[in-house]
């Protein structure tokens, strides 16, 4: 893929570079995680989400981790929620 | 399995390790090379199955005998080459379009086309009571019929690699595991870009191995474009502005007919592109490479750009193997404009069972019609500011049609032209937010092509991690401005 421009990264740097996005995505949805794994349907399931999610879900409210989420729904609620909207 | 959802970002996680790791095993114990390439192409062809399994096991099946069939006729013709004839060719694509009409056009055929004529045949043959026995005793069966997701999709993708084989300008895949790959490869299944069989069965046959550079600041943008397109535009438009309104049009006036269909014209934009920047980029991550589906479609300054900026991988597919082999523009005028109309007409039909999605075709096509017409006999040429707008205005207003095939028909359409016609209703639709969500939709088009490729160049020569960094924090807010659930691609259902 584009060899020529020479700044692509081979498959291992990708690896990382995903796995900096998922460990990052998951400290700052950590309780919304949480939450959504409460609402699943299976038992098992949801108990092993949760048994998962918990203790990420605490380590991101004790720094706030979850602010931008907090803060683009809060932006949601305020600008693009319309409780009275025809659905 | 739908690209913006928990399960697919741990499937993906998966696949994504199984393939490369797999590709790094290979070329680390090169004695058993042949053994870890077959494995990996057998982990790709199983992560496909499962994405589709994961809405229906049997439909997956039925993909994998589509495959064997395809490529079995594939091997015939290339085996007996000219002396094979058209037999074989003629038999894959009755074959290929038979199953494909009984799913999607059996219950429309039946209903719209037999019933209706049968009812008055049996009438005038006095056996009127025998006859609507007969229909009421097959309906059940008709309800039985589901039409399997993205069918529309793969039957061209087959249909693409036989013809191709046939006439001689690709070779069958050397295995028919490259084929089943090509033919079920996840990113690109339910729903697009029709990636032809001479683009993707060589990458399938020879898969890219551990040297080579991947596109991560292209990938990664594309695919955060594409979420911020489907979750926050167009299940935001789809929520609150068109789905009211064609859901009930009579509620409404002037000013919620216009937002309702500007509405529903950037919603299919920005739904079905999306899917198309996700599957280009998650395909890009695992080595593979698609071409653009979308190229600023509404910027578009005559028909004739509108179609070949729209769904590009279907516009080609249609005027490669329907419009040329129709004879195209070589044989006069009028089996020109004839050939536009035919093509257009079976485009609007491949969209949906429905009259709706027929006429929609239909008008499309003579639009392209009288445009080419016009230019030959006009030299006049508006200003093209004025051409986008009207041309615009058009296909939005003919996106009415099209959201009407999908749901109740021409009342549907009927109804959203007389909410047109009341004047002085008030606006009872969020009009603010709504402007505004529909200038970021219509801005989006500046993400298509190559346009993003100032931006992407810059994050190229980003470390990956950074990369990853603040791909996680773009994607956080996403998530935030998302409403909760993800509602279906609209191109599932075709």
């Amino acid at each position: 893929m584009k060899d020529s421009e020479g700044r692509n990264v081979t498959w291992k740097a990708a690896a990382a570079g995903l796995a900096v996005f998922y460990a990052l995505v998951v400290l700052m949805n950590a309780p919304a995680m949480e939450k959504n794994a409460e609402n699943m349907d299976y038992g098992v399931a949801r108990d092993a989400a949760k048994a998962l999610v918990r203790p990420v879900a605490r380590l991101s409210a004790m720094f706030r981790l979850d602010f931008l989420r907090r803060g683009a729904a809060r932006v949601r609620g305020r600008w693009l929620d319309h409780e009275d909207s025809p659905q | 399995m739908l690209f913006p959802t928990l399960t697919f970002a741990v499937f993906f996680a998966v696949v994504f390790g199984l393939n490369w790791g797999l590709a790094a095993l290979a070329e680390r114990y090169s004695g058993c090379e042949r053994g870890f390439v077959s494995l990996r192409k057998l982990v790709l062809l199983a992560a496909s199955l499962l994405f589709y399994g994961w809405w229906s096991w049997p439909f997956a099946l039925m993909l994998l005998a589509s495959s064997v069939i395809n490529h079995g006729f594939a091997l015939w013709m290339a085996g007996r080459g000219e002396r094979a004839g058209r037999l074989p060719v003629v038999l894959a694509v009755a074959l290929n379009i038979g199953v494909l009409v009984f799913f999607k056009y059996t219950g429309f055929l039946f209903n719209g086309a037999v019933a209706p004529l049968g009812v008055k045949v049996a009438g005038w043959l006095g056996r009127g009571d025998a006859w609507i026995a007969f229909l009421e005793s097959t309906q059940p069966f008709l309800d039985t019929i589901v039409l399997p997701v993205g069918i529309s999709f793969y039957t061209f993708q087959a249909l693409s690699y036989v013809i191709d084989v046939a006439r001689g300008e690709i070779k069958p895949a050397r295995r028919w595991i490259d084929f089943a790959n090509y033919l079920a490869f996840f990113p690109q299944l339910v729903a697009g870009p029709i990636v032809r069989a001479g683009h993707l069965i060589p990458a399938m046959e020879n898969l890219p191995g551990t040297q080579t550079k991947l596109d991560t600041a292209r990938a990664g943008v594309l695919i955060l474009v594409g979420l911020f397109k489907k979750m926050v535009i167009a299940d935001y438009l789809a929520a609150n502005l068109a789905d009211p309104l064609f859901a009930m049009p009579e509620d409404f006036g002037t000013i919620d007919a216009l937002m309702g269909v500007y509405a529903y014209t950037l919603q299919i934009y920005c739904d079905f592109s999306a899917y198309s920047d996700i599957a280009i980029g998650c395909a890009l991550l695992l080595g593979f490479e698609f071409p653009i589906n979308f190229d600023a479609p509404y910027f578009s300054d005559s028909f004739q750009t509108f179609w070949r900026r729209w769904h590009i991988s279907l516009s080609s597919w249609l005027r490669d193997y329907l419009y040329i082999p129709l004879g195209g523009s070589r044989r006069g005028k009028a089996r020109t404009y004839a050939n536009l109309m035919l093509t257009m007409f079976l485009g609007g039909l491949w969209h949906g069972a429905g009259w709706a999605f027929a006429l929609w075709g239909i008008l499309h096509g003579a639009l392209l019609a009288v445009e080419r017409m016009l230019g030959r006999l006009v030299s006049f040429r508006p200003p093209k500011w004025l051409a986008r707008i009207f041309v615009f205005h058009v296909v939005a207003f003919l996106w009415i049609l099209f959201r009407a095939g999908s749901a109740d028909g021409m009342e549907t359409f009927k109804g959203v032209i007389n909410a047109f016609g009341a004047v002085g209703t008030g606006s009872t639709l969020p009009v603010a937010a709504g402007v505004a969500v529909l200038a970021v939709g219509f801005a989006l088009q500046l993400c298509d092509g190559s346009r993003l490729a100032w931006f992407t160049d810059r994050v190229r020569r980003w470390p990956v991690w950074v990369q990853g960094g603040l791909a996680a924090v773009v994607f956080t807010i996403i998530l935030g401005l998302a409403p909760e659930g993800v509602a279906p691609f609209i191109y599932f259902q075709f």
